[in-house]
């Protein structure tokens, strides 16, 4: 895919295009939904459960032509009588479902005016969702391949890694490079050869609102089987997996995400090698020291219960607390108040929790309503601080090392626990 | 002992967790949902906050089952349709992930309690005055003498008094107290202990009313008081959690500064503090001496080639820090007022240590000394245990 979505609105007079849906955006409800339209009764209560909300309303209504002000009702059943067109605001709402709102945002804000933003935008500042991808959809049906790809890029962990043995200016900027699929692909090829086992194959690049490129790639990982919904027979196959390559501007770092990290690790090799034309070129873990003093100071931070609440532990393990007995100690609760002050009795009657960074295995601060996992592993003779990032979108990622980073002094990366050429128990 | 425990035991047993401080109960029982309207709304000795939450596997959500990847995790995970964001949420657990609005879940009431202190001080003071009607106050505590007949008691709060005489040992066996206690499993241990140490769990308060503060007191009147000093050591009840707390947030408080400060834990050794002395200056000697240490530490320096600091080095920075060395009625020189300040922190981290049975932290004196001879004769030098870094 070369082109830049933009303004190439879907022709919504024609059926919508198979390929796209279901090959693209791995939409199986497009059989369904196609095929719901059989009962219109049904079709219609379809409609009514999937397209719901003021915003998403309007874009209804200025799709039909409606220029008067209608109730939600009468416009579902104006839709309803124009089959073609529901068909294709219904799969886009089938599609809005179990998506997360940071990919969203995402598109939205490369995609749309501020004009079209300010009106799907809540109090809150968070998009309609529906309303947010039928104007992607409307706009350009690419978007949603970007949002498709994005929504998985989000809801995974991923490990950072940075450029070395790269000697010399790449041949061409790292950023045009990377931007050329059919550079990029060859690339992907490249890794495969030298993966024989493994099915990799390029999907797309998603440009990035910072300028920087998402490369996905997909891996067909193990024989699977599934059974076709209409006549049950066995469909054999692989179950497919999307890697994930985010590069800065210059190539000189990466966040990886897919698994086996070594095999996406390869394919960031060999984009390098292609750009740097050098063979010594490949990735290697992120690790950025961090001070004892620094950790600790952090930790009191977090336990101090006068502190102005914008990070408070609310769990530690320790293998070996300060009780008699040195038992491995969990301290866990979804109030932080309460947490903080158990962690306060023990230390005023017992010891420090936190004075032997080694022995604490992790601890789980709640910042921006999110239960962060850290830990301070020190593999060989620095200390790092990582954090477990599964589930937690990007976003939210970014935001919280720029929060430790300021306040604290402290560069947290996603933890790296699968990074190759770790020796085992690293981390531990 | 009774066959059979009477009613109010009964209602006592299900009155005290509803009583906890930060006590989460999933599915409140109908005997607990009415009692916890009453002592919420009519009582107010605790606040209540309800919430819901919905269980990552759930047998009544079979869809939960097909997908959990661990169909045996027990995790329960905090939902409000009101205020939980729109994004999927994350068992604790096992890590699955959730879309409670996406995919509707089953969802169950939680009850989380908070209690509150001060309601519980009035309690305490309705029942000791209906049973005497002039009873009197003592100081700012929630504590009130009283006459029972011909005798004087005393009740009080203990959870409110905390750090004052009237939880001590050597009080309980010379007078009269009753301690009425809400935080029940903190002060587990004076209940059932010493004669002289009477509990009454509000919760027995809150079931038996006056008639039960009043059997109580009763007995207290017809005690023997004041009791002998007992043959063993005193009994030492353990810490307690609010007391600790407070200090260690006191401590902390003091600690507090714009942006992180590594080495301000310094005058803490193994979790004790260590320079308790009121006089700033003595904290700012070790803290000086931590500072200088820190800054060796950055440099790379190791413990064989750290800095000394002489005794007028010192008397120069303490000037900065804190201000001016006074004279003393001695006529002692600003060195030798520091030599006098550094035995004194020696000897209060000694005793610190030794009063928290931690001898072993410390082999040596907090602030080590050693002496030069240079071309003026000898010098006697300074710097923090080498130990602590």
């Amino acid at each position: 895919m070369g082109r830049t979505p933009g303004s190439r609105r879907p022709d919504i007079t024609r059926e919508p295009d198979a390929e796209f849906w279901r090959e693209d955006l791995r939409m199986g409800q497009y059989d369904d939904v196609r095929s719901a339209r059989v009962d219109p009764a049904a079709f219609r209560k379809r409609l009514a459960q999937r397209i719901t909300g003021a915003a998403a309303m309007k874009v209804v209504a200025s799709e039909l032509g409606v220029r008067k002000p209608v109730s939600h009702k009468d416009l579902l059943d104006a839709l309803a009588e124009e089959a073609t067109l529901a068909t294709h605001l219904l799969l886009v709402a089938e599609f809005a479902q179990f998506k997360r709102d940071a990919p969203i945002a995402d598109v939205v804000d490369l995609a749309l005016p501020e004009a079209v933003r300010a009106g799907i935008r809540s109090e809150a500042g968070r998009y309609d969702r529906l309303a947010a991808l039928l104007h992607l959809y409307l706009d350009d049906r690419d978007w949603l391949r970007y949002v498709f790809g994005l929504n998985e890029w989000h809801r995974k962990g991923s490990v950072p890694m940075v450029l070395a043995g790269q000697s010399g200016a790449p041949f061409r900027p790292f950023a045009e490079f990377v931007r050329d699929p059919a550079e990029v692909e060859h690339a992907v090829w490249e890794a495969r050869k030298r993966h024989p086992a493994r099915r990799l194959t390029f999907e797309q690049v998603i440009p990035r609102d910072d300028g920087r490129f998402l490369l996905v790639a997909r891996h067909e990982v193990r024989r699977d089987h599934l059974r076709r919904p209409d006549d049950g027979r066995l469909e054999h196959g692989y179950r497919e997996d999307l890697l994930f390559l985010h590069f800065a501007v210059d190539g000189t770092a990466v966040d990886l995400v897919g698994e086996p990290t070594a095999l996406v690790a390869a394919v960031a090799d060999e984009v390098a090698r292609a750009c740097f034309r050098s063979r010594d070129c490949r990735y290697v873990p992120d690790r950025q020291r961090a001070t004892d003093e620094a950790i600790q100071a952090f930790l009191r931070a977090a336990t101090d219960p006068e502190d102005p609440r914008r990070v408070a532990l609310v769990e530690v393990m320790v293998t070996s607390s300060p009780l008699p007995g040195h038992s491995r100690l969990l301290l866990t609760g979804e109030e932080p108040a309460a947490v903080i002050a158990d962690v306060l009795h023990i230390e005023g009657t017992y010891g420090s929790l936190f004075e032997d960074l080694d022995a604490v295995e992790w601890v789980k601060v709640l910042h921006a309503g999110n239960r962060w996992r850290l830990t301070f592993p020190r593999p060989g003779d620095a200390r790092l601080v990582q954090y477990m990032d599964g589930g937690v979108d990007k976003r939210k990622c970014r935001q919280f090392e720029a929060y430790l980073n300021e306040h604290f002094g402290l560069v947290a990366r996603p933890s790296d626990k699968a990074a190759p050429g770790l020796p085992a128990g690293a981390t531990a | 002992m009774k066959a059979r425990p009477a009613p109010a035991e009964d209602e006592a047993r299900i009155v005290a967790p509803l009583l906890d401080d930060g006590r989460v109960i999933d599915w409140p029982r109908p005997e607990q949902e009415s009692w916890l309207a009453r002592l919420e709304g009519d009582l107010g000795l605790v606040s209540v906050r309800r919430t819901t939450f919905f269980l990552c596997v759930d047998p009544r959500d079979p869809e939960s089952q097909v997908h959990a990847p661990d169909p045996d995790c027990r995790g329960r995970i905090p939902f409000d349709r009101d205020s939980a964001p729109s994004d999927p949420l994350r068992c604790d657990a096992c890590g699955h992930e959730h879309w409670p609005r996406e995919r509707p879940r089953t969802l169950y009431p939680r009850v989380i309690v908070s209690a509150r202190l001060a309601s519980a001080a009035a309690l305490v003071e309705r029942g000791v005055r209906a049973i005497d009607r002039r009873a009197r106050p003592l100081g700012d505590a929630p504590a009130w003498r009283l006459a029972l007949g011909r005798k004087e008691t005393i009740a009080c709060l203990l959870d409110g008094c905390l750090g004052t005489e009237f939880e001590t040992d050597e009080f309980c066996r010379a007078h009269p107290v009753l301690h009425v206690v809400a935080a029940r499993r903190l002060h587990a241990d004076r209940m059932g202990g010493a004669p002289w140490i009477r509990a009454l769990p509000l919760a027995e308060l809150v079931v038996e009313g006056v008639e039960g503060l009043r059997r109580r007191l009763g007995e207290l009147a017809g005690a023997a008081y004041p009791y002998a000093a007992a043959a063993g050591p005193a009994r030492v009840h353990l810490p307690v959690r609010p007391e600790h707390a407070a200090a260690l947030a006191a401590v902390r408080a003091a600690e507090r500064a714009p942006g992180p400060a590594p080495w301000d834990e310094q005058y803490r050794v193994a979790g004790v503090a260590v320079v308790t002395s009121a006089q700033p200056r003595l904290i700012a000697i070790v803290r000086h001496l931590a500072a200088v240490r820190a800054e060796e530490v950055r440099r790379g320096r190791g413990a064989a080639d750290y800095r000394w600091l002489s005794a007028l080095d010192i008397a120069v920075a303490l000037d900065d820090l804190v201000g001016p060395l006074r004279r003393g009625a001695d006529n002692a020189t600003n060195e030798e007022t520091v030599d006098r300040y550094i035995r004194t922190v020696n000897r209060d981290a000694h005793d610190a240590l030794a009063a928290a049975g931690r001898e072993d932290a410390l082999d040596g004196p907090l602030i080590e000394s050693r002496t030069e001879r240079d071309e003026e004769g000898t010098v006697r030098q300074y710097a923090l245990s080498p130990r602590l870094a």
